[in-house]
């Protein structure tokens, strides 16, 4: 890049709903990075771009309301800006703040302003703030707040070029704006302030005072645990009121503040009028609750329509590539390994970016709208009780179609445990994958009769398994609310933002930064594992594949059985001989408790991959040729225990496997998804064994029971 | 100790805990400002809660840390 100067970093930041992060993706197209700050999941996204010539990089903090922390998620600022050390600290700061609602939004800025870091104080939403005929003076507010101002609209994407040119500009000022005004006095710490300054590195006033105040969210890696009882010792001896201190403080910035707002932004009508009249239907104590219901019956209805055609193509072209290698390339082992493997392995990863897309783009719609702090309100209470959040019953729903996506969303979750509790317990809701499995068990299990001529009995059936996996997830969230501990109280305090509608950039930016981050991060554990999964089912000991053939054509001679018979019989045959089978009959002595032989076995191992190649798998064990459901599933009905000569896929074993299939862990996809997310793999293995070890004991009993 | 008669305005005087003080402050919720509860959420648990020129919602437990005048 440049060589000539050094890069400058510049912290964008600003409230919660300011529209900061839309911002940030405009500046920086879909260049950034996304990694964790210390110690928290918060996203933190660097991203960078050039104006003449001159880098910029961009760091996005997380929207708050103050510098004053309320948890380790808000304390990522205060840490930020206590460490001078670090590679990203920042020469600017760019403020960003929704004109619409200036006021409330400039108590972070007149704290930042202590700084000493030149500061560009972006108002957001101009778009709105002309619709509204709200005026703002800001020659005037630039003035009275001794800041450039420029008005940018993220949304549409209105003032960015003057945005990066008033960058440039701050930098050739290089003003240094320090106001430092004695909105209160530090008389009282001068032995504590040069002790935190000395061991921090931290050389600005107002931060050691803020740390004095925080000291327990301030992180270890700046403060040592030892300096930090040393410093709550001295605080105490000396009688250290910090709530009061911030209290005074914050008033008398607001004391400030809004006499500037008042005098230079003049509203000519109640911005929340509207929002209140729509509020008193969509949040009503009565109607509230069956909205949401409609609109989440409307988001899954589009979700199943939508992604399949989609997924299909992804399915198909596949399909198709793969049959196009095969011919034009030579028969070889490696090439198998590619065609099939490598390709199926992609395959299974881009089959899920249909469903995580559009599940997004709804979630970023009622996100953005302003609804989701609404459901957060209505369904508090109840999910409260289950240790989560009212964000935590998008998230669940959305599980129903597609763990991957609803895992995911959780970030927006700020509660650690409560994040935690939904990321667990979400694979618990039957997605779409488990639905062929589902359909071919209750096909066994269930006849296809109506009842009273209208209701489908396996579709009622269907019905209750999806039941069973979600009171199995309200189960486990109660015991996960007792059993993990946690420093943090719950807290819904929340702000309830105007309505607004969501503009398509700034949606798709989201939906498009989650697809990525999925391809990226998850995907290669994904495109690894079902590798493993393929060379396990389509290599063997060596020389084991050929004695099969060879075996298999002494035993039945091609003139006899017709050529799909013997090609359907030797892929059995293969799958048995390979690695794969070996470990279905390995863990047989494991499963049969639970009425499962080695060939279900080889399935539960290959479904690892994806739930729905259950069905690929045992279609090709019994030797179906043609891949119809009607054939299999005579074939498994006719299947005999070699040793009782009883059906294999008898109620009992039919039963246990459907339970099986509503609780394990049967995604490598979610595990993938999951330790991404909790940043590590302690918490999918834990998932892992637990979800497991529910399925096999529930299994177990079921099938003493009915056998 | 919740209110429970909607569309009462009150004015806050101080705050019971401290870490609700803490996150009213910062949002800007003073002493000195009215607050009139709107609404009860469907579950019972919560208010929806109309302070100064914005809508917040905090639950009934949250409410009851405000001491108004």
């Amino acid at each position: 890049m440049s060589g000539n100067h050094r890069e400058i970093n510049v912290a964008i930041i600003g409230n919660p709903n300011s529209g900061k992060t839309t911002l940030f993706n405009l500046l920086t197209g879909l260049n950034y990075k996304t990694g964790n700050f210390p110690g928290v999941t918060v996203d933190k996204r660097t991203g960078s771009f050039i104006h003449e010539g001159q880098v910029f990089k961009l760091i996005d903090l997380p929207g708050t309301y103050s510098l004053h922390p309320n948890s380790p998620e808000e304390a990522v600022n205060l840490n930020f800006f206590i460490d001078t050390s670090s590679s990203d600290y920042p020469d600017f700061i760019l403020y960003v703040a929704d004109s619409t609602a200036l006021s409330k939004q400039l108590l972070l800025f007149d704290q930042l302003k202590e700084l000493g870091i030149p500061i560009l104080l972006a108002l957001n939403m101009t778009d709105s703030v002309k619709k509204l005929g709200i005026r703002i003076d800001t020659k005037a507010l630039s003035k009275a707040l001794e800041t450039p101002i420029v008005q940018v609209s993220a949304r549409t994407g209105e003032g960015i070029v003057t945005l990066r040119k008033q960058l440039l500009h701050l930098k050739a000022a290089n003003t240094k704006q320090s106001t430092f005004s004695a909105t209160y006095n530090t008389k009282d710490l001068e032995s504590v302030i040069p002790i935190i300054s000395e061991l921090t590195g931290c050389n600005n006033d107002y931060l050691c005072l803020l740390a004095a105040e925080h000291i327990d969210y301030i992180h270890d890696s700046l403060l040592d645990i030892t300096s930090k009882r040393d410093i709550k010792h001295r605080l105490d001896s000396i009688k250290f009121q910090s709530l009061t201190r911030q209290v005074d403080e914050t008033m008398e910035r607001f004391k400030r503040i809004e006499p500037i707002i008042d005098r230079y932004v003049t509203k000519s009508f109640n911005r929340l009028g509207l929002t209140e009249k729509m509020d008193a239907i969509l949040t009503h104590r009565v109607i509230g609750p069956f909205i949401f219901l409609l609109v989440t019956f409307l988001i899954f209805q589009s979700v199943f329509s939508l992604a399949t055609i989609p997924m299909d193509w992804i399915n198909n072209g596949f399909i198709n590539i793969k049959s196009y290698l095969n011919q034009v390339l030579p028969d070889t082992p490696v090439v198998h390994l590619f065609t099939d493997g490598l390709l199926s392995g992609i395959n299974g990863v881009l089959v899920f970016v249909p469903q995580i897309a559009i599940m997004f783009f709804f979630i970023v719609l009622l996100e953005e709208s302003g609804y989701m702090a609404r459901v957060v309100y209505m369904f508090d209470g109840i999910m409260n009780y289950f240790g989560m959040n009212g964000r935590s019953l998008i998230s669940l729903i959305s599980s129903s179609a597609c763990a991957i996506p609803a895992i995911m969303s959780t970030r927006t979750i700020k509660n650690r445990k409560q994040r935690l509790i939904t990321i667990f317990v979400a694979p618990f809701m039957s997605c779409s994958a488990r639905i062929p499995v589902y359909t071919m068990l209750l096909a066994l299990l269930v006849p296809n009769v109506y009842i009273w001529n209208f209701i489908s009995l396996p579709g009622l059936a269907f019905f209750g398994l999806y039941i069973v996996g979600a009171i199995f997830a309200f189960i486990v969230a109660l015991i996960l609310k007792f059993s993990l501990k946690t420093q943090e109280k719950g807290y819904l305090i929340i702000s309830l933002p105007a309505y607004r509608i969501p503009h398509w950039k700034s949606v798709l930016g989201e939906v498009l930064s989650k697809v990525k981050s999925f391809i990226w991060s998850a995907g290669r554990i994904i495109l690894f594992i079902s590798m493993v999964l393929w060379i396990a089912a389509n290599t063997s000991m060596p020389g084991r594949m050929s004695e099969v053939e060879r075996e298999l054509r002494a035993e039945a001679p091609s003139s006899i059985v017709s050529k799909s018979d013997f090609e359907a019989q030797l892929s059995s045959k293969k799958l048995e001989a390979s690695f794969a089978g070996q470990f279905g009959k390995w863990i047989e002595p494991v499963i049969k408790p639970l009425g499962y032989d080695w060939k279900i076995g080889i399935a539960l191992l290959t479904s690892f991959a994806a739930r729905e190649v259950f069905v690929g798998t045992l279609a090709t064990i019994y030797s179906v040729n043609d891949h119809t459901n009607d054939n299999l599933l005579t074939k498994m009905r006719q299947a005999r225990n070699p040793d009782t000569q009883k059906p294999v896929f008898n109620l009992a074993t039919s039963l246990s496997l459907l339970v099986f299939y509503i609780l394990a862990m049967q995604c490598m996809s979610t595990l993938a998804v999951v330790r991404k997310e909790t940043g590590g793999w302690k918490w999918p293995v834990i998932q892992f064994v637990v979800m497991t070890g529910l399925a096999y004991m529930l299994s177990w009993m079921i099938y003493r029971i009915f056998s | 100790m919740s209110a429970q008669v909607a569309n009462e305005r009150l004015t806050i005087k101080g705050y019971r805990d401290k870490q609700v003080a803490r996150k009213l402050v910062s949002m800007g919720i003073l002493p000195g400002m009215t607050m009139k509860i709107v609404r009860i959420s469907p579950f019972g648990r919560s208010f929806y809660i109309k302070v100064g020129n914005q809508i917040v919602a905090m639950r009934t437990d949250e409410y009851d840390q405000i001491v108004f005048e």
